[in-house]
């Protein structure tokens, strides 16, 4: 029987690139572009932030692993 | 000609060619240390590196020039996906490949899949898109010199050129990453104090914003452009991360898995933090200090000239050289490993020793870099095209076989192979013959060079046991 499957990755890293994902399509929706604040729309301010959220999400996740080490 | 400026720049130059000649004697007969800095860089040194070869010439002047003529939502949506795509790349591929312990991405796909055709096609489509990036630097380079020290563009091509050819020739990897730290160091301080002036100086960023949208109420909002631009601007970058030949480099010179993926992130925690409040600060607060300016890319030049002491406005500008000096030297070491290394060793002479090898990338370092140079005296028109083709490229043809080569035990020789040239053949075609949006021809190439890599790989014979046992040995 040929094996065709995936590799296993852990789950909070998966978990990870699903919400990674999952945030870039919310983002991408039209609700994003019609509310602003300061001036700026909402969009702007989503994609600002997720440049912040990204590797804080995957440093926290970080904290608690001690692969190659 | 401008004496202080010059003499900062002056100096920074010194130093710069100070570090190449220190690192020479670390490298002179290890391809291991020319290459991959002997795989013993820290956390706190390669964020640094990282973060230095990713932001370019592009991160200081194009991307405040991009935000104070097109706006922050546009400048966010494209960085955002340059900066997911590093935890992206910590996730997918930066375990694999430190365990992999070789130099390159073609090492992974060459070992992974044994094609002959790819270990030619692989390295070329490296250096045909590289190179297309280094010209692109080099003409920053020369429109900032020339600005900057008002000397010629050519003078300007010329200086700047010699000088990191000569560190990564000499130097390889360990010279990139000292001076790829300090330049790093330079950026972000001279970017972050300018945007920080600004925010004082303009009330804060509520006051800021409120009143430069008041001013220019298009740089809060979604210029008119297709969705699909802004989605393809996110994907390109978030794709490109894993697979871009620098970037997989600095991950081999990781200490380990652990240390490789703290520096991708903690790389990119302070890309964003330059690149939001540099966008916010200057950009924005461009609009107040000097409204309605033609040449939308000299705003943070304007900011220097009007918010900083003569010594600092020198270092503030001698930071954008660091910043196209210190992509350009990592681009420059891609792409001497792609002749020296994937060429040269894995086709032609496997059996060359590191001595050989090592000075092989130092005269090929000289060949590519003279090139670049030639070509940089007279960029072609369509520069920004071509620089955003070299990346839509390596992203079209790479990402998919990389991805599901470390992920899908499916994933065959065949099915890597057709996938690398149909998303590679598309994604040119879509650029050059079709009029789809700026940015969005990677929306199709990509699904397509899946849908190619997965049903080849089903239709023709699985990967042999011992190349699954080879990939299981990555994830351990």
């Amino acid at each position: 029987m040929t094996d065709r499957g995936f590799f296993p990755l852990e789950k909070k890293y998966a978990a990870a690139l699903i919400t990674y994902i999952a945030l870039a399509v919310v983002f991408f929706l039209p609700w994003a572009r019609q509310h602003s604040v300061y001036g700026v729309s909402l969009f702007g301010w989503l994609m600002g932030a997720f440049m912040f959220v990204a590797p804080l999400i995957n440093l926290l996740l970080l904290r608690s692993d001690n692969t190659g080490k | 000609m401008r004496t202080t400026e010059l003499a900062v720049t002056l100096i920074y130059i010194v130093v710069c060619i100070g570090i190449g000649l220190w690192a020479r004697s670390k490298v002179r007969e290890s391809k291991d240390d020319y290459w991959v800095a002997g795989r013993r860089v820290g956390v706190f040194t390669n964020t640094w590196a990282i973060m230095a070869a990713l932001a370019s010439g592009g991160s200081i002047l194009g991307v405040t020039g991009l935000g104070y003529r097109l706006g922050l939502p546009y400048v966010f949506s494209m960085y955002a996906g340059a900066v997911v795509g590093f935890p992206i790349a910590a996730i997918l591929v930066a375990k694999p490949l430190v365990n992999l312990g070789k130099y390159t991405i073609t090492d992974f796909l060459t070992e992974r899949f044994d094609s002959k055709l790819l270990k030619v096609v692989i390295p070329l489509i490296i250096l045909i898109s590289m190179g297309t990036y280094i010209v692109a630097q080099m003409k920053a380079a020369g429109v900032a010199a020339q600005y900057l020290l008002a000397i010629s563009y050519n003078h300007a091509i010329i200086l700047t050129s010699i000088v990191f050819i000569l560190y990564v020739s000499i130097g390889g990897m360990w010279a990139v990453t000292v001076t790829d730290v300090l330049q790093g160091i330079i950026m972000v301080g001279m970017m972050l104090l300018v945007a920080v002036i600004s925010l004082a100086r303009f009330g804060g960023l509520g006051g800021l914003l409120t009143q430069a949208t008041a001013v220019a109420p298009n740089i809060g909002q979604l210029v008119n452009m297709p969705m699909s631009s802004y989605v393809g601007a996110f994907v390109v970058w978030a794709a490109a991360i894993p697979v871009i030949p620098h970037i997989v480099m600095r991950i081999y010179t990781s200490k380990d898995v652990k240390s490789a993926r703290l520096s991708l992130n903690y790389a990119m925690l302070i890309y964003a933090f330059m690149i939001f409040f540099g966008v916010v600060g200057i950009s924005a607060g461009g609009h107040l200090l000097a409204p309605g300016l033609k040449d939308a890319d000299t705003v943070y030049l304007i900011m220097v000239e009007n918010f900083l002491p003569r010594v600092l406005g020198g270092l503030a500008l001698a930071a954008v050289m660091a910043a196209v000096m210190s992509t350009t030297d990592a681009l420059l070491l891609a792409c001497a490993s792609a002749v020296s290394h994937d060429l040269y060793e894995r086709v032609i002479n496997p059996k060359a020793s590191d001595k050989t090898l090592v000075n092989i990338s130092l005269v090929t370092t000289w060949v590519i870099g003279l090139l670049a140079m030639f070509f940089a005296f007279n960029p072609p028109k369509l520069l920004t095209m071509l620089y955003t083709a070299a990346v839509g490229l390596i992203v079209s043809s790479l990402f998919v076989p990389t991805i599901l080569g470390i992920w899908w035990k499916g994933t065959n020789t065949q099915g890597a192979t057709a996938g690398v040239l149909v998303g590679a053949v598309s994604y040119l075609w879509l650029l050059w013959f079709t009029k789809m949006p700026a940015l969005s021809h990677v929306l199709v190439s990509l699904p397509l060079c899946l849908a190619v890599t997965v049903i080849v790989s089903l239709l023709s014979p699985p990967p042999s046991a011992a190349t699954l046992e080879r990939v299981q040995q990555l994830h351990r």
